[in-house]
């Protein structure tokens, strides 16, 4: 009787199980490190383009842009002019900074989509460096 | 599963927890399979079963059999199951679209027939009987170990698994 059960009940396993279970394991595990991080990513990302909005429209860089495109005979002068107003009022460590973090959250949304989607980089990324 | 590899996984350690599931994520995928009968459902309760153990490393008994309170999780997560919709414990029928292909493409047509027979009769015992069945015939499972798993005196694996065979006998009897 028991070969018989054994014969009846030899399943298939399924391939994509294995991973499945493991990606739900490595997230509970790191989740608390995950949400920090992403938190203060997003926070970083908003804070510093809030920031630099602000400074945009306080010098109205948008008019001076609108009006430098309308202004086709724009002379290296007015060129000059507005190149120096950016560089006199926009903080660069800023812009540099949400750059930075608007770059990171990029990399770290296709990261978590390529190990959600992709089980050969979950295997290579993660669960080799676990073991 | 050496009392080492024990303690790394009550600790959490996801290398430790991958060495466990390798070594059973196929027996209690088999297990749950034959409980239920449809593959998704088996992969979802598989999955669902070794989430349970995860969040509850924390109680694993170093004194006691990991792999009866491994089988106590899987039997418990199907009975929740199989009470969630009291008509699927009841009735139980294979699912024809959602059923699980014999592996071997060779098997005579004769021991498909008596393995679908096997697999229709248990689907329609009561599921108490088909986990002692299946824990003792599929498994492997001693009557101290299934006493174990299922949290029943020794006595009550013996009577549930006469009775186990009884009815599946006349199950059998009744679709051949």
């Amino acid at each position: 009787m028991k070969d018989e059960f054994k014969k009846t009940f030899k399943r298939d396993f399924p391939d994509k199980l294995h991973n499945s279970i493991m990606k739900q394991v490595v997230y509970l595990k790191f989740r608390n490190v995950i949400f920090l991080v992403a938190g203060i990513l997003i926070l970083n990302f908003l804070a510093s383009g809030w920031y630099l909005w602000l400074k945009v429209t306080e010098i109205n860089l948008i008019d001076l842009l609108r009006i430098a495109s309308e202004d086709l005979e724009a002379d290296s002068t007015v060129i000059r002019g507005f190149i120096q107003t950016v560089i006199d009022y926009m903080p660069f460590a800023f812009l540099a900074l949400f750059l930075f973090s608007l770059f990171l959250v990029l990399w770290f949304l296709y990261t978590f989509w390529r190990l959600k989607h992709n089980d050969e980089y979950f295997q290579k990324a993660v669960l080799k460096r676990i073991k | 599963m050496e009392r080492d590899s024990l303690e790394k996984l009550k600790k959490g350690d996801p290398a430790a927890f991958e060495k466990m599931l390798l070594e059973f994520e196929k027996p209690i995928f088999g297990y749950i399979s034959g409980m239920v009968n449809q593959r998704q459902t088996a992969e979802d309760l598989t999955q669902e079963v070794f989430i349970k153990l995860y969040k509850n490393l924390k109680k694993i008994d170093l004194e006691k059999s990991f792999k009866s309170w491994l089988y106590k999780i899987a039997t418990n997560t199907v009975y929740d199951w199989l009470k969630a919709d009291k008509r699927r414990g009841e009735i139980f029928s294979i699912d024809e679209e959602d059923g699980f292909e014999t592996i071997d493409g060779r098997q005579s047509y004769q021991n498909i027939e008596s393995g679908l027979s096997l697999e229709q009769g248990l689907a329609k015992i009561k599921p108490v009987y088909r986990t002692v069945l299946l824990l003792f015939y599929y498994e492997g499972f001693s009557y101290q170990e299934i006493s174990s798993t299922l949290s029943i005196p020794l006595n009550t694996v013996k009577t549930y698994l006469k009775r186990g065979k009884e009815a599946l006998g006349e199950q059998i009897k009744e679709i051949k």
